[in-house]
């Protein structure tokens, strides 16, 4: 049913901290590894050796560049910023779902499609404001982010292994995983402490992820100075060579 | 957005027949008159278009053989209401050919068939008009530019069926009326988006944000479907091609008709409507742009 749960016991997410990402793809190709053979496998590529090659990824990194901001003397930076599904709270993709396919779980949260209702008719994908969901062409039906739901709560794999695969991969540990819904979980403290961000809140989506902007930058390096040659301050030797070289 | 003919063609014809039968169902309220062959025509032509418009709105399903599940989710989806409207549409439109003639159960069906063609429009156009992420889509103008439109088309192919000459000035007005509603839209397409990058990003408003590469080197589903720029050229053009032959070619030819007594004129006026229209839908999802292309 695509009635939302009017509350869940949980909401579980990701935390993603955009002052450590260094955008190195391993959280997307970690993802696409665990995927394309977990529950909602395959992930399928189209073409992957062609001109066109094409394919379902549930996590895409995208890289930006940020002007300097004179007003608090921010520098010119990088921004890495991995795009996949927020699980949001009240997420227009599911409402939308005319089959029944897309639901939101009421004991954790996470937002699901089930592969075998799903008509394949991308209506999901055009409510999703973070570009989520895509569609998968070799099997008609659309695809999203499962939160590595066959991952967290499987009791085959070691206790530390139970966290969604993006996250295990991360070497620079910009990405936490917990329940939003506990104030005193990592998450939620750190959330807190570094003001996490909500993507397009005016939309009112209520996304459970938060993105953790940039530290600001205290000691920043200055830009090196216009050279400035005054030549009448010169020796007069100097004076000399700077006429002659002037020519 | 990526502008699927199958949704395009599904809007247009369906939209047509739901008019045309709308139409067709109120002037059996008014007077006394017997079924003839013409309102065979008419209810035939109506079911034509509406069968090849629900049928065409199948073609870009991914699995075509589970469409039927689309009619169960009607609590919450627009497009799953817009299924079950459009098929309960057929019950009125089917009995009344099998109750007495000027009875008050006909009258009573007309009136079933006139409120669910209404509604089956009206729910096509929320489908679209709910996504915020479309925010054209959002415009006060897109449900009576789906509602008059359907009224619209369907009545220009009523009024070349029956060739009713006093029917010009509803149709003249509605022309108008579209005319006026399309450019309203059109203007407050031209604006741009209200939600910007930064807000995408979780960045404070006042940091600039240029993409410096993109998650992936070819096109993707995303941006093919969502992020489609190709109308924009020649968007000008194609908005006075839609208003020429959408509204201002069938305006004058329902006005001859009217004034000439040339009913003929009437089909002239249906085909270049309806043709009109197609330009209209066509630019109604190639023009509008989504949100995720901030991220782009």
């Amino acid at each position: 049913m695509t009635m939302l749960p009017a509350k869940t016991q949980k909401k579980l997410g990701l935390l993603i901290d955009l002052d450590i990402c260094v955008g190195c793809h391993a959280c997307a190709v970690a993802c696409k590894e665990w995927n394309v053979g977990g529950i909602s496998g395959p992930l399928p590529d189209e073409n992957p050796y062609g001109v066109e090659p094409d394919g379902v990824w549930f996590n895409r990194v995208h890289s930006y560049e940020l002007d300097a901001l004179l007003e608090t003397a921010q520098p010119v930076s990088s921004l890495h910023f991995p795009r996949s599904c927020l699980h949001c709270e009240t997420p227009a993709c599911v409402s939308v779902c005319p089959t029944g396919a897309s639901y939101k779980r009421a004991e954790d949260g996470i937002v699901l499609i089930d592969a075998d209702k799903c008509i394949g008719c991308k209506l999901c994908s055009w409510a999703c404001p973070y570009g989520a969901r895509e569609y998968s062409p070799t099997e008609g039906v659309m695809k999203k982010c499962t939160l590595c739901v066959d991952r967290i709560y499987n009791e085959h794999i070691p206790e530390a292994q139970r966290q969604p695969a993006c996250v295990k991969a991360c070497p620079t540990r910009a990405r936490s995983f917990g329940d939003f819904a506990d104030p005193e979980s990592e998450v939620s403290i750190k959330s807190r402490e570094r003001y996490g961000q909500a993507l397009m809140p005016e939309l009112d989506y209520k996304p459970v992820n938060r993105y953790l902007p940039s530290r600001k930058k205290q000691h920043v390096c200055a830009a090196p100075a216009e050279e400035t040659l005054n030549a009448a301050e010169l020796p007069s030797a100097l004076r000399w060579l700077d006429k002659i070289l002037s020519r | 957005m990526h502008p699927a003919l199958s949704v395009i063609f599904f809007s247009i014809l369906s939209g047509t027949g739901y008019g045309l039968w709308f139409w067709w169902a109120s002037s059996l309220l008014g007077h006394n008159r017997d079924f003839g062959i013409k309102d065979y025509i008419t209810l035939g032509i109506g079911a034509l278009f509406v069968v090849s418009g629900l049928l065409c709105s199948t073609l870009h399903l991914g699995r075509k053989e589970r469409a039927w599940r689309a009619f169960s989710q009607w609590r919450s989806s627009w497009l799953s209401r817009e299924g079950v409207v459009a098929v309960l549409c057929f019950i009125p439109a089917v009995l009344i050919w099998f109750v007495p003639q000027h009875g008050i159960l006909q009258k009573t069906l007309a009136i079933c068939l006139m409120l669910l063609c209404i509604s089956t429009v009206y729910c096509t156009a929320k489908i679209y008009h709910c996504l915020k992420t479309v925010p054209a889509w959002q415009h006060s103008s897109v449900m009576p530019i789906f509602l008059l439109g359907s009224l619209y088309t369907g009545g220009l192919w009523l009024a070349s069926i029956f060739a009713i000459w006093t029917f010009a000035p509803v149709l003249a007005v509605l022309a108008i009326l579209m005319l006026w509603l399309m450019t309203r839209y059109w203007h407050n397409n031209d604006k741009p988006l209200a939600i910007t990058r930064s807000s995408a990003l979780g960045l404070p408003e006042q940091r600039t944000v240029h993409v410096f590469e993109n998650p992936h080197t070819e096109a993707n589903y995303i941006t093919k479907e969502m992020v489609h720029v190709l109308a924009r050229k020649h968007s000008e053009r194609l908005r006075r091609l839609c208003s020429f032959f959408g509204f201002v070619l069938p305006l004058q030819a329902c006005l001859f008709a009217w004034a000439l007594n040339q009913p003929w004129l009437y089909s002239v006026a249906a085909v270049s409507g309806i043709c009109g229209i197609f330009i209209g839908r066509w630019l109604f999802f190639a023009e509008a742009k989504h949100v995720v292309s901030l991220y782009y």
